[in-house]
């Protein structure tokens, strides 16, 4: 199963040296070898058929009408030991505490403005910067209560923090569902394991949103609203409402009357106290942000404003995950909390500011060049597999727009044994049976911001299924996987 | 002594329903339902057509125009063309475009495509095995080879949809809690059978005085009781009555009580969803759509079999087919547009 299996100098998160798996993924690479690769794909067929049974599905736009695809799910778990998982635990909850206070100073008295840790004029350029929402009083204090945050590991092992998503970070169903296949795939592995729990999640979710919606009564109705059927996370936005036992709405099931707003049911309208949005702030109210939105809900602004609702994350939170403001979390970290950052940020050139951009400019083939508000994988740049006429488009665009732009180096993601058919031809003859190969992962644990903090041990790993790929957006051929993080 | 007073943590009053789901739920059953009746509808023309052999090329033609008429789409310019093209293969090319065509908006394709929409849309409100269920047999008809199943065998892929569209009824009454979405279902898929068995009657009815001339008399008992077939309703009508004539069917079909999909149960369970639900929403109102389809159901409860016979028969039709009509639409009124 491993015969052709090579490291190439990456760090493995399953071996140390090549057949020598780490302590903890022994039991796995011995239960692989028994398995052997022709059982692991006739699972893996299992796997995906009961995927596409339940509807386990996403919608990808570029293709006609948005097709519905599986996620492709790989079923080398990834296994992270307890001691590991602490130091990140710590690092996120200090990574949460911080964007939150960051939001609830900004939108206040922006001390950290006025003793410039970060420039004004970085906050007062950005695209998700409400001035409008300046001196609201935020329920019960929380901008994120839900965030989502990337990490990566460098050749060296260390994790990394790619991004914060503070707005509506996805894929925490997937967790669950793949976290149920393996049940059923390898029981036997979980009897060697002890894995710590992921289904008290929607749990903790619902808890979360009735803690901001019990300033003013104590059974708050909570709902989740959805863009619709077609969204690309239709399923996840229906599945959370299900785990939970609340309402999925569409923004035509909502109306705003003398500043409360209210669903339509079939006896009429009915209270809403929390609204779990997982529309974009612009979308949200046609009568405050666009005019065009069909999917959001006339006057919620108002009544948001008013506090007659909470709004889940809060509007306004997008600043806290602008890829330009990022830089500055770690500053953020030491300014509000007093501590050093746990977790490391990828060193980030602000295309911004001056001496940043002509590093940029000159090193094109050696980054990756983002846009700040983009996300998916998309709006990005990767320098040194581009084309001499992808970097100089790239280059004239951070000239038109140098703030929306931030350059990182290329740090090569740890790889992870995954299951593979294509052997893009190497090995002739035998190089479609589907074997194992290192593939590129990240991680994107679920912190939840409620009356604690929550952290789901583990979250998404995600795996760039390409042979030498260091995207792992779903929207960019990317996977998943389950990832267990052991007990002590 | 246990604390008797406080709130229980079961029984509670019922959780207030979105309009829109109620609508889904409404819409989900009525296309399950119809997708079903499509299904059967082609299984017993498949299976009637094999027994008689040799017709006449224009008796075949009228046998096969039936079932386009019944499901609406006769008008269809691909229907057009289907039924002026040559005969060969006549009979399964129909069939294959009410079952797959994309195009055809009653084809079972489409049905079970709407269906599923509306099912993944309230997919919270409904329980995951009628979801898996539903979204098992949608993606049966969308995979790549549904087109070969259909060639390889038209009434095993039917019977599969038929079946699946009864588990899927089952599971509805066994899965999910009998509360007011589950009312809502009930109405949708009564009333489609109701407008369906209508149309099935009156199709097979005119299709038959049409050929009556060409027809020996064993033919046309065959065919008298594929009406029947087409309704699941062969056993139950043999043990009824011992004439196989046509008022004695169309009496049955309408009036016996007892039988699930004959159109005087149908309104009665109709009827009771209505009740229900209105009684949940506003005890004191009296609905409108309950009000219409209790007096459906009182007219076919006590109809004499000589009121549906002959040529009463085609009025008697029409006037449960538009009281269906605006049941619909009242329920619309009431409860969806809320």
């Amino acid at each position: 199963m491993f015969d052709r299996y090579t490291i190439d100098g990456l760090f493995d998160e399953m071996f140390h040296a090549a057949q020598a798996p780490r302590p903890h993924y022994a039991p796995v690479f011995e239960t692989l070898g028994q398995i052997g690769a022709g059982m692991l794909d006739r699972h893996r067929d299992q796997a995906d058929l009961s995927f596409r049974n339940l509807g386990i599905t996403f919608t990808v736009y570029s293709e006609k009408s948005g097709v519905e695809r599986i996620f492709p799910f790989d079923l080398i778990p990834r296994i992270i030991p307890a001691d590991e998982w602490d130091t990140i635990e710590t690092g996120l909850v200090q990574r949460i505490q911080s964007l939150n206070l960051f939001c609830n100073d900004i939108y206040g008295d922006q001390k950290i403005l006025r003793d410039k840790v970060i420039p004004a004029d970085m906050i007062y350029s950005a695209r998700m910067f409400r001035r409008e929402l300046r001196g609201l009083n935020v329920p019960r204090g929380v901008y994120t209560h839900i965030c989502g945050t990337d990490l990566i590991r460098d050749a060296g092992g260390r994790y990394l923090v790619l991004e914060d998503n503070c707005r509506t970070p996805s894929g925490v169903s997937y967790v669950l569902e793949n976290r149920a296949v393996m049940k059923r795939v390898f029981p036997g592995l979980f009897a060697h394991y002890r894995v710590r729990s992921v289904e008290d999640y929607p749990y903790n979710l619902l808890q979360t949103l009735r803690y901001v919606g019990q300033r003013h009564t104590d059974d708050p109705t909570c709902v989740v609203l959805t863009p619709g059927i077609y969204n690309s996370a239709y399923f996840e936005h229906s599945f959370l409402a299900r785990q939970m036992g609340v309402e999925l709405v569409e923004g035509r099931d909502l109306v705003v009357d003398n500043n409360f707003v209210y669903m339509r049911t079939t006896s009429g309208p009915r209270r809403v106290d929390v609204i779990y949005r997982r529309i974009d702030d612009d979308f949200l109210d046609p009568l405050h942000f666009r005019p065009d939105s069909a999917l959001g809900v006339p006057g919620l602004m108002n009544a948001y404003r008013l506090g007659n609702v909470a709004l889940v994350n809060a509007p306004g939170t997008g600043v806290a995950d602008d890829k330009a403001i990022y830089p500055y979390v770690p500053q953020m970290i030491r300014y509000y909390l007093k501590q050093e950052p746990i977790l490391d940020n990828v060193p980030t050139y602000i295309c911004h500011r001056e001496e940043d951009r002509r590093y940029v400019l000159e090193n094109l083939d050696k980054l990756v060049v983002k846009s700040t508000n983009d996300a998916g994988g998309y709006g990005m740049l990767m320098g040194h597999q581009a084309s001499r006429e992808e970097r100089e488009q790239f280059a004239r665009k951070i000239h038109n727009d140098p703030r929306n732009f931030i350059a990182q180096p290329v740090i090569q993601l740890s790889q992870h044994p995954t299951l593979v058919e294509d052997a893009n031809g190497e090995v002739a003859g035998s190089s479609h049976l589907p074997h194992l190969e290192g593939r590129r992962v990240d991680l994107r644990p679920y912190i939840l911001y409620g009356e604690r903090i929550v952290v789901m041990p583990g979250g998404l790993t995600r795996v760039a299924l390409r042979r030498g790929s260091l995207v792992v957006n779903s929207s960019q051929g990317g996977g998943s996987k389950d990832t267990w993080v052991l007990e002590d | 002594m246990p604390d008797l007073a406080t709130a229980s943590l079961v029984n509670r009053p019922p959780r207030p329903l979105l309009s829109r789901v109620a609508e889904s739920a409404f819409w989900m059953a009525r296309y399950v339902e119809r997708a079903e009746h499509v299904a059967r509808v082609l299984l017993v023309n498949v299976t009637s057509l094999l027994d008689v052999g040799d017709l006449p090329a224009e008796v075949e033609r009228q046998f096969w125009a039936g079932p386009l008429r019944i499901f609406l789409v006769d008008r269809m310019p691909e229907a057009q063309e289907l039924l002026a093209s040559p005969r060969a293969n006549l009979g399964s090319r129909i069939a294959r475009y009410l079952v797959l065509d994309e195009g055809n908006p009653n084809s079972i394709h489409a049905c079970v495509t709407r269906a599923r929409e509306n099912a993944r849309s309230i997919r919270e409100n409904i329980s995951a095995e009628m979801w898996e269920n539903l979204n098992t047999l949608y993606w049966t008809l969308h995979d790549q080879d549904a087109s070969g199943r259909f060639d390889e065998s038209t009434t095993d892929l039917l019977k599969h949809v038929s079946n699946a569209s009864l588990l899927f009824q089952g599971l509805s009454d066994q899965t999910l809690g009998h509360s007011q979405s589950w009312q809502f279902v009930q109405l949708g898929k009564y009333l489609e059978r109701i407008d369906v068995t209508c149309r099935v009657i009156e199709t097979k009815c005119d299709t038959l005085r049409a050929v009556d001339a060409s027809l020996d008399h064993a033919e046309r008992n065959m065919h008298l009781l594929s009406v029947v077939r087409s309704c699941c309703a062969v056993e139950a009508f043999r043990r009824n009555a011992a004439d196989i004539e046509p008022d004695a069917i169309a009496a049955f079909l309408l009036l016996e009580r007892n039988f699930p999909r004959s159109v005087c149960f149908c309104a009665s369970r109709a009827r009771e969803a209505a009740t229900r639900i209105s009684n949940e929403i506003s005890p004191d109102r009296m609905d409108v759509a309950e009000g219409i389809l209790g007096r459906l159901w009182a007219d076919l409860q006590y109809a004499a079999p000589a009121e549906v016979a002959g040529s009463l028969l085609n009025p008697f039709l029409q006037k449960i087919q538009s009281a269906t009509l605006d049941a619909a639409m009242a329920v619309r009124t009431s409860y969806f547009l809320k």
